[in-house]
This record gives structure tokens, sequence and C-alpha cells, in this order.
């Protein structure tokens, strides 16, 4: 914490990488920070009435504030880093829940165009910066680049989720195997063919959203659906209480 | 360059191989849809004299007084309809949903808080008829309805489950609802949660329905 307070004057610690290293800690809390995300737009959505429309301008709201906050730190703080994915991610949902309910845009099409405005965004990022590392994001812009990427990557991930459930009919059951799979194959990539870490930590990155959405339908769906029935409330609890942890090791590692 | 077109491309393998496997299971797992299509008595959904047979012990058993033995029952034709929802499906959608949301009609009036006898028995005079005759509930139009509620657009899309929430919502409007409208407004919502539009809307429409009596 203390590079932080001098990285203003000190000139050395401006190379202060502003987002965490994806270790196995960092999967474990995107994961369920993901699915706390998705649960909390949808309370404040239906439960709560308050519909997409307003629930997306407000989500927006809060999530510029956390933008504000995370951007002021000059190094990886990990309670404003996971503030602001949990709520990029619920932004993320609502974009692509507008661009299907509202504006009636085929899933198909939302992920194709999600996916071009990703490779678009990494292609202007290396374009400007030369590099795409998570392990150098040293600068504003660089950070700019790193959240803009993760925005889509919350979109994609939702469009792609939702459009295989569909196309499958196989509920969160099936959804999660295969998202769980296709992970496992990309981790047996890294590990052991050779894939190159950025791609694979941004595809990971992408199926960790619809399998985190799994996961959480798992857990609190009545036992007539299929799952635990532990019910929104109990699961996010638990969630809350994952993340909170990990939050806390984090921290005092940092 | 070519260590981009390297990644890409084993990243598409990396990708499709588990899908690849995963589609393929499924198709090995699940009897093919077309098995299903030509059986005999040739509807598009095949035999379903088993669904019929539970419908009618059930409607046996509530005639006894006993839901939660109905319920019980019930639940069997829930789980063989879940099971073969994969190679039904597809064999015909249309009669596929017409059955699918008479069912739901029937869990959901059993399910309820304090079940109504006269609700569950009309539920399930509703299921044997459309299991009876599945392609004409469904040749009702695009459009589908539950309890007389449309629940799909002309393309025969599910609406939103937040609309029909909302509609359900405007039709409660000040007053206080019924146990029965207050339990199907829940499970509506954990339905939509979940992204389940198809069954969301469902609830949503037989709520809608008992308001308007």
């Amino acid at each position: 914490m203390t590079d932080a307070t001098f990285s203003h004057t000190d000139p050395a610690a401006a190379a202060v990488n502003r987002v965490p290293q994806a270790t196995p800690g960092f999967w474990l809390i995107k994961l369920t920070a993901v699915t706390m995300g998705e649960t909390a737009a949808d309370f404040l959505a239906v439960n709560l009435g308050l519909g997409l429309g307003a629930t997306t301008v407000l989500m927006t709201a809060v999530l510029a504030a956390a933008m504000v906050w995370q951007f002021r730190q000059r190094a990886y703080v990990p309670l404003a880093y996971w503030t602001a994915v949990v709520l990029i991610s619920v932004v993320g949902t609502l974009i692509t829940d507008n661009m299907t309910d509202a504006l009636g845009i085929p899933l198909l099409y939302s992920t194709i165009g999600f996916t071009l405005a990703l490779a678009a965004t990494f292609a202007l990022w290396f374009a400007s910066e030369r590099t795409l590392s998570i392990h150098e994001v040293f600068t504003f812009r660089r950070e700019a680049f790193y959240w803009l990427a993760i925005l889509f990557t919350f979109a994609l991930g939702t469009a792609v989720g939702d459009l295989i459930s569909e196309a499958f009919g196989v509920g969160f059951a099936g959804t999660g195997t295969l998202f769980g799979l296709i992970i496992a194959s990309l981790a047996l990539g890294y590990f052991a063919l050779g894939l190159d870490a950025m791609w694979a930590f941004w595809l990971c990155y992408i199926f960790t959203r619809p399998l985190g959405a799994s996961i959480g339908d798992f857990l609190s769906q009545p036992a007539e659906f299929g799952g635990m029935g532990l019910g929104t409330t109990v699961t996010s609890l638990v969630f809350l209480a994952i993340i909170g942890a990990t939050v806390v090791t984090m921290s005092r590692r940092a | 360059m070519t260590s981009t077109l390297h990644n890409l491309l084993l990243s598409a393998a990396l990708i499709a191989v588990p899908a690849g496997g995963f589609a393929l299971a499924r198709m090995t797992l699940e009897p093919a849809p077309q098995a299903t299509a030509s059986a005999p008595p040739a509807q598009g959904l095949g035999d379903l004299s088993a669904y019929r047979t539970i419908v009618h012990d059930t409607q046996a058993i509530v005639r006894r007084g006993d839901l939660s033995a109905a319920e019980n029952r019930i639940t069997d034709l829930e789980t063989l309809w879940d099971q073969n929802a994969g190679a039904l499906r597809p064999a015909d959608p249309g009669a596929w949903g017409a059955i699918d949301s008479a069912a739901d009609g029937v869990f959901s009036a059993l399910r309820a808080q304090a079940p109504d006898r006269a609700r569950v028995e009309a539920a399930l005079a509703s299921l044997a008829a459309t299991l009876d005759a599945p392609a004409q509930a469904a040749a009702a139009g695009p459009v589908r309805l539950v309890s007389g509620v449309a629940v799909t657009d002309e393309t025969g899309h599910a609406l939103p489950c937040e609309a029909m929430i909302g509609q359900l919502r405007d039709a409660i409007g000040t007053t206080t609802p019924s146990p029965q409208v207050a339990d199907l407004l829940r499970r509506a919502l954990e339905r939509c949660n979940a992204d389940d539009d198809t069954h969301a809307d469902a609830l949503s429409a037989q709520a809608i329905a008992q308001i308007r009596g």
C-alpha cells in the first residue's frame, strides 16, 4: 500500500501494476463476483420492479463512480478493483439483456458484434501500447483499454452463455458442464500446449462469465428445476463470504 | 503475425474439441428426434400414453382428496417429461410448448402454499386435453396463450419475463393479492431471475388469469 502513497512523486513507482495477477484466488473471486453482480441486477430489475431501463441507468451511474475510484488508485487495491469488476459485470450483463429484450437483437448477432468489439479493443490496445500484458498496466491509457476489454468480455460471455443454453436447451447444469470443459481445455492448452498466456487469460475471462451464472443458478434454483434449492439470498451470502474472505487475504498480501 | 495465427487456431481447437464432444455426447445419450417422430401414432411427438397414464393416476388421487400424493405422482411426469425434452422438443416445438405450459399449470397448482382442489382439477383436465391433441393446442397460432393470456410475441418468442411481471403487477395494482397470486408472482420472479422466460411467463399468465377471474 505504501507504493501507492509515493507513486505521484517517485518515478520508479510509476511502474506499479494497477491490476491483479491471475492467481487461483483471482479466478475464484472473479467467478463468484460476477454471479453476485448478476443476482444483484436481477434483484433490482425484477424483484424491486425497477425495470431493465431504470436499472441500467442506475447501475451505469454507480459503475461510473466505482471507475473513478478505481482509476484514482495508482496501484492494485483489492477492494476498489473488485468493486469495479462486480459493477462492470452487472452493466455488461445489462447491455446484453437490453439488446435482447428491449431491442430484439438476436443473441447470435450480439455474440458476433461483441466478438468484433473485443477484437477491435485488443487491436487498438496493441497498436497504441505494443503490448496486451496484464502485468504491465502502468498508465491511465492501458488501464482504460483493460477495463474496456473487460466490459466487452462480460457482454460477450452473457450472450454466448444465453445463446448456448437456448440452442442446446440443456439448462444450467448442462451449460455449466460445457463451459467448465472449455475452461479446462483452455487451461490444458496454456499449461501443456503452449497457448499464449494473454489468449488463455482473456478467453477464460469470457467463459467464466457463463460458468459463474450456471453455478449460481445451480445453487439457488429449487430442486424441481434441478438446483440445490438454497435460494438467491443464501447463495448471495455464501458468495459474499467467499469474496470477502478472498479480498481480505489478498489485501493482507498486497 | 504467425504467433497470432497459431494462437487463434489453437484457441479455436481448444474450444471446439470440448464443445464438439459435448454435442456428440448429448446426441448419443438421448434418442434421436427422428426415431420419436416416426413412432406410431404419427403425431409429431409420438406416443404420449405414458404421460396420459400419469395424468389419469393423478386425477384419481385428487378425487380421493390426497393432494400431496397427487403432487408426488405428477412429479413422475415432470421427471419423464424433462428427461425426454431434448428429443421431443425438436420433433414439434409448438406441440411440445403447449404441453409444457399445460403441465406447468398443474405443477404450480399442486405446489401452491395451500393447493386449491378446484384449480388442480381444472389444470389436470387442461393437461389431459392438451396431451390428447397437442397439435390443435399449438395450432391456435404462433402467439402462445397460457390461461388465455399471451406469453409470446407474433414470432412465437417468449415475451421478456420482466414485461409479463410488469403486466401482473399492473393487474394487482393496489389490491392485496390472494395467496395463490402472491405465490405465482414469487415463483415467476424466481424463474425470471434464472433467465427462464418461458416458465416465468407461464406463471405470470396464470396469476393474471386468476386476478381477472
